[in-house]
Formats: structure tokens, C-alpha cells, sequence
């Protein structure tokens, strides 16, 4: 039973008693049998509604946020709600999500490398062949195209900042002496 | 004889814990723990008391430097090496006057070579 699964069927319970003693009152009363039937299929219907809705709605939160991810919003997080199962899909969701960034960061991080050798590369022209120096050129484009790519996603806490991705989770520090004390808290 | 060396991975990539694992192992390191968040990475570290922390900075939840505080809040011998695969001074200073030890670049092999080196091997 899910944490919330426990008091939901409860309250399911609590809610069918109640319906039943209502019914069995109105059956007492003398209520006519299709007005009976109404009660009986509108305690169906809400008790149907309700169930659908405890299935459904984590499942539609979760297909969003793939979707998002689809589109290349990483900072998008599935909520971990419902059933164990919902649970358990939107956590891979979201771990898929971060090893994505993970990914990409790190392959920002190497591109950056290769393009800073091709500069060294670049200001030893002299030595280089006309061959060589086309064959310089077309990678120094390719990984200006690559870095395009990453730079098309949005990240989770990281952005593209001066031509570097930094960490924008961490508070810009206070001027005095560039470590932002307050943030910091007291520590023994 | 002493204990095999308790090391403990907090990053929400499993990828990137899964390459920490690897690189490890190759290190000989004993026993390996990991947790995918700042709350699962606390309790783990209560339960295990490993010798070294491998913590990522940005992470879902509590950040890297607010796990930091919270696994040094509980055991302020707590020895703490950040990760991160971004750039940022901000980042680095506020980790160290955390009582982090160090902060690294998660491609900086060498780096964290000898890091581990120096914490396991004394």
C-alpha cells in the first residue's frame, strides 16, 4: 500500500458506508426504485471519477514532463506521486533527465578542450600544410556546430553564462570578501 | 588489518555514478555506497559512516553544498570532496568555507586520483 494509498481507500471506504446507509435510508423511506437506481449509478460514477483520477493525473503529470524533456527543458522535474508504480516511473524520469545533463555538461566541458587546442593548433600556421589547415578549419566548425546543440537546452540549476556553463543554484556572493557569509550560516 | 576503506557517491546521475563506481574499482577501493539525492545521501551516511563523501554540486533537491552542510552538521569530521562539471568561483568558495576539502572538475581524473589517494591510502 502507498503512503497515501492507505487513508485514500479509507476515505473510499468511509464514503461507500455512507452512500450504502444513505441508500438503505432512502429504501426505508419508501424511495422509488429509479430514483434508486440513480443514486446507485451516480455513487459509481463518483467513486469510478475519483479512482481514474488518482491513476490518471500523476500519469498526465509524467507524460508531460517527458514531453518537456522531449523538447529539451531538463529543468523540468515529473512529481513522484500516486501509485508505487507512478512513483517509481516519474523517479527514472528524472534520474534519465539528469543523466542527460550530465551528459551534455560533460561533453560541453571536452568541446571546449578540443576547441581551445584547435586555437593553439591554429597559431602555429606556419607550420602547417594548406591540407592540414582545411582539415583544422572543418573541425574547428564541427565543434562550433556541436556546441550550437548543447547550447539549445535548457538546464537543471546551469546556465550559459560568457561562453561557460556556471551553477546558478549558488547565491552570487556578498562583496565582503567575495564569500557570501549569510548564506554560509554559523559553524562550529 | 583495517576495515576496507567506505566510500560514499552522491550525484543524481546514475550515469555519472555509475562512472565513479568504475573508476573506484580500478583504485581497489573496498566498498562503495551511493545515494541519488541530498536526503537519501544523510541517512546512508549515518548508517555506513564512510571515509570519503563524493558529492555532486548540482543535483535535484538539496544542492551538493546543502547536503554538505547537513552531512557536516551531523558529523562535522565529515570528509567532503565536491564534483561538479560546471565552472564557478562562487561555487568553489562557498563549498570550502562549508569544510568541504576540495572541489573538482568531474573530468579532472587526476585530480580526483590523487585526492582518493590521499584519503584512503593514509
Amino acid at each position: 500500500m502507498t503512503e497515501r494509498g492507505g487513508p485514500r481507500v479509507s476515505a473510499l471506504l468511509l464514503a461507500a458506508i455512507a452512500f450504502a446507509a444513505l441508500v438503505a435510508a432512502a429504501v426505508q423511506a419508501g424511495a422509488d426504485w429509479p430514483v434508486l437506481a440513480l443514486a446507485f449509478g451516480s455513487g459509481f460514477l463518483a467513486a469510478g471519477a475519483l479512482s481514474l483520477w488518482w491513476l490518471v493525473a500523476p500519469l498526465c503529470e509524467v507524460v508531460a514532463a517527458c514531453r518537456a524533456i522531449e523538447e529539451g527543458n531538463l529543468e523540468t522535474s515529473a512529481p513522484e506521486r500516486g501509485s508505487p508504480e507512478l512513483r517509481t516511473l516519474a523517479r527514472l524520469v528524472n534520474g534519465l533527465a539528469a543523466d542527460l545533463q550530465e551528459i551534455l555538461l560533460l561533453f560541453a566541458h571536452m568541446l571546449r578542450s578540443l576547441q581551445h587546442a584547435w586555437s593553439v593548433l591554429g597559431t602555429g600556421g606556419a607550420g602547417l600544410s594548406d591540407d592540414e589547415r582545411e582539415v583544422l578549419g572543418a573541425a574547428r566548425d564541427e565543434t562550433a556546430r556541436m556546441q550550437e546543440v548543447i547550447t539549445d537546452f535548457k538546464y537543471y540549476r546551469v546556465a550559459l553564462r560568457g561562453g561557460v556553463f556556471v551553477d546558478t543554484g549558488v547565491p552570487a556572493p556578498a562583496t565582503h570578501g567575495g564569500v557570501d557569509h549569510a548564506a554560509l550560516g554559523e559553524r562550529t | 588489518m583495517s576495515p576496507p576503506a567506505k566510500v560514499l557517491l552522491v550525484d543524481d546521475s546514475a550515469y555519472s555514478r555509475s562512472r565513479l563506481r568504475r573508476f573506484l574499482a580500478g583504485k581497489g577501493v573496498g566498498e562503495v555506497f551511493e545515494a541519488g539525492d541530498g536526503e537519501t545521501a544523510v541517512e546512508l551516511y549515518k548508517e555506513v559512516h564512510p571515509r570519503l563523501v563524493l558529492l555532486d554540486q548540482v543535483m535535484r533537491g538539496p544542492s551538493g553544498i546543502e547536503t554538505a552542510q547537513r552531512l557536516l552538521a551531523c558529523d562535522p569530521t565529515a570528509r567532503i570532496v565536491m564534483l561538479t562539471v560546471v565552472a564557478g568561483g562562487e561555487t568553489r568558495e562557498l563549498a570550502l568555507a562549508c569544510g568541504v576539502l576540495d572541489v573538482l572538475g568531474k573530468a579532472d581524473w587526476d585530480a580526483l586520483t590523487r585526492v582518493v589517494d590521499q584519503e584512503l591510502c593514509d
